[in-house]
């Protein structure tokens, strides 16, 4: 069973300081009347035969009791900490994430595969949602996960969605064969770059994409880097795409460079105006959320990223020959650029994957059928365990009810 | 208006003498108003005619008063000794637990004042042996208000101790008691072995006679607790846990078994029984005391 694997866990493991209220019912069976007020008589022999009758039914309520006081503080504490059975597991051990592609594509023996390869893993299959890996991310860090972690992905650009997080543990990538063989005629890019050397720093950002793209999507890339003035030393070479970075009011003749249409990539700082109106379904952005905001219509748009980082600033179709799409790249932290998610939307632009992603993310189809509880990006089955806890917790009360008012009676 | 004295009334009174003789005057008061005129602490004085008796000695007057015929003592030829033991065993200072009183000791050292201020009017000679653990605290026999002063001021010293002493400690103590006489036993009669019965037993002689007074508290007969309750036994510090109420039975059962045990007993050797309710008024036990002695005597 995929989600069998791993041990007891909480999700909020601050809860568990809750687990000091179980002082509570410990003192109360200490100090309790129940346990035995002390009177003192001239002489026990009358009751010695009584004791041996009641001595054990008292104890053995008293121990009930005690028992089903310290059930209900345990289980209430453990709701509280949001105890789950198969997330993450002993910091050490292996996390094995799938995503939904992978899920949807994989066939039996790959699961097989999956399973045997990681014994102790405890696997997490990823729902198709945009926050999934900060989601997970951010999980992974609280509970200082420390163990290696799987991905089982597809080659699918954008797949995973804009957000590409930066695990502080050792990741290693799985790409399903199928999805990889499906990309392969993309798979190899010859680039050429125009930069002015003081943006060297822009360039340092670049390579860090590229070379994410190298690591996690199998892309191979040859980047040819050269100053715009020294442009015509390449002429003659058949590049698939041109990225200009310095800035200029418009792109020199590129004919000579054996650049297909539409593969020229404007890198540019500041708004520049629109030449011609597009439409973001049509562009593919969309698939990591990018919206638009201004008014594209009058040529001051500007697009912009799921986390609010300004992307596409300028947009130019010269034509059926090019586009020239204007970026604000800049160095900055806070630039496009720096953001963990330009790897994602690189390669989407790189491949012109729009087409492709809409038919391979649509409507992800899951093995397991359980829905997410809250959407946050995995799925955890014995999330459903609360209501069993609280059910059991009713039982507990219930018994511990009815032995109290047996005591009471008692007295 | 209640006519005995309360005996949480009484414990409030620190002086021991005070309460003796409060209580000695209210229960001789109430003698000589009841119908029982000539059992009292004069019980002496007076007694019913038997056959071979003087008929001088009939006491006319009382007889046009009553009908029956009553022989007069006018003084007893000689006094009598009166000793009064106490068990002062742990066991003994045990009190009813919402009485907020006495305890049986603090009961039995008040009963021996105010019956030892009466004796002494008699111009008995008292004496007083409280036992505990392998000793005894003693006050010889005497007479006179001072020796009844001395006695209480012994009395006041006496603290409980453990158990009541052993067959052989206890026995070094008999000849002092075995004298022509009246010799007063005040215990709860809880024992290790049988060790009061034994010196009881042998107390009993020819000229020697012992009034067994087996004290009690409200809680010990009534048993009126409820819920777990851990029961510690006063001189072994045993514990036993039981449900209170579902061990009622069982002790009164235990308990009255126990009462008759010590009435049989003690029955063998010709030795009255009293029980005594240390909740309940003093005087009252004092005059039912009497009041049943009288019927015996008759």
């Amino acid at each position: 069973m995929i989600y069998s694997s791993g041990t007891f866990t909480f999700l909020n493991a601050v809860g568990l300081v809750g687990l000091l209220t179980l002082l509570i019912p410990i003192l109360i069976h200490l100090f309790n009347r129940s346990k035995g007020r002390r009177v003192v008589l001239g002489s026990v022999e009358f009751l010695r035969t009584a004791a041996m009758q009641r001595v054990t039914e008292i104890r053995l309520k008293q121990y009930l009791l005690l028992a089903f006081r310290l059930g209900i503080f345990t289980l209430a504490t453990f709701i509280l900490a949001e105890f789950a059975g198969n997330i993450a597991g002993d910091e050490d051990r292996e996390s094995v994430f799938v995503t939904p592609m992978w899920a949807q594509s994989a066939t039996d023996t790959d699961w097989q595969t999956l399973e045997e390869n990681h014994p102790d893993a405890v696997v997490h299959r990823i729902e198709g949602d945009d926050t999934a890996w900060a989601h997970i991310h951010q999980t992974l860090t609280e509970r200082e996960h420390s163990g290696t972690i799987h991905i089982y992905a597809s080659a699918t650009a954008g797949e995973i969605g804009s957000s590409w997080p930066e695990f502080a543990q050792p990741v290693t990538w799985h790409f399903s064969n199928t999805s990889a063989s499906a990309m392969d005629s993309e798979q190899s890019y010859n680039i050429l770059l125009v930069s002015n050397p003081e943006q060297l720093s822009i360039l340092n950002n670049l390579q860090t994409a590229f070379d994410r793209l190298n690591q996690h999507r199998a892309i191979d890339y040859t980047v040819t880097v050269t100053a715009p003035n020294a442009l015509q030393n390449q002429t003659g070479t058949l590049f698939d795409w041109l990225i200009w970075l310095p800035e200029t009011s418009e792109l020199p003749d590129l004919s000579g460079f054996g650049i297909p249409p539409k593969k020229a990539l404007f890198f540019a700082r500041g708004s520049r105006p629109t030449d011609e109106t597009v439409t973001l379904p049509d562009y593919p952005f969309s698939r990591f959320h990018i919206s638009e905001i201004g008014d594209i219509q009058s040529g001051h748009a500007a697009w912009i990223t799921g986390s609010g980082t300004p992307a596409l600033v300028t947009f130019v179709s010269n034509g059926a020959m090019w586009h020239q799409a204007g970026f604000n790249l800049g160095a900055g932290s806070s630039d496009l650029l720096a953001k963990p998610e330009f790897p994602i939307i690189l390669l989407s632009l790189l491949q012109e994957t729009e087409g492709k992603l809409d038919r391979a993310l649509t409507d992800p189809v899951y093995r397991d059928t359980a829905a997410s509880p809250d959407g946050a990006g995995y799925s955890h089955p014995l999330s459903d365990l609360s209501a069993w806890l609280v059910l059991l917790i009713a039982l507990l009360w219930v018994g511990e009810r009815i032995l109290s008012e047996r005591q009471s009676r008692d007295r | 208006m209640e006519r005995f004295l309360d005996p949480r009334t009484l414990s409030r009174i620190k002086d021991l003498p005070l309460v003796a003789k409060t209580v000695a005057d209210g229960f001789l008061h109430g003698l000589h108003e009841s119908r029982m005129r000539g059992v009292g602490v004069e019980f002496s004085q007076y007694r019913q005619y038997e056959e071979g008796d003087d008929l001088s000695r009939i006491d006319w007057k009382l007889f046009a008063r009553s009908d029956r015929y009553f022989v007069r003592e006018a003084e007893r030829e000689s006094e009598i000794s009166v000793w009064f033991v106490v068990d002062a065993s742990a066991s003994m200072a045990v009190a009813s637990e919402d009485a907020d009183g006495w305890t049986k000791l603090d009961y039995a050292k008040h009963l021996i004042a105010t019956m030892a201020y009466i004796a002494g009017r008699q111009g008995d000679s008292i004496g007083l042996m409280a036992l505990y653990d392998d000793s005894a605290a003693i006050t010889p026999l005497g007479t006179g208000d001072q020796h009844w002063s001395a006695l209480l001021r012994k009395l006041v010293t006496v603290k409980p101790g453990q158990r009541f002493p052993a067959e052989d400690a206890a026995k070094q103590y008999l000849p002092l008691l075995q004298q022509h006489g009246m010799v007063f036993v005040l215990s709860d009669f809880y024992q290790e072995k049988s060790e009061i019965y034994d010196f009881v037993n042998r107390l009993a002689g020819k000229h020697t006679e012992v009034i067994a007074m087996k004290l009690n508290c409200d809680d010990e007969e009534n048993f009126p607790f409820t819920g777990p309750v851990r029961f510690e036994d006063a001189e072994t510090g045993e514990q036993i846990l039981v449900n209170a109420r579902d061990a009622q039975q069982i002790y009164k059962t235990a308990r009255d078994a126990h009462t008759e045990e010590v009435r049989l007993t003690l029955l063998k050797r010709a030795i009255e029984l009293t029980t005594i309710n240390i909740d309940a008024p003093m005087d009252q036990a004092l005059y039912d005391f009497l009041r049943n002695r009288s019927r015996v005597v008759r």
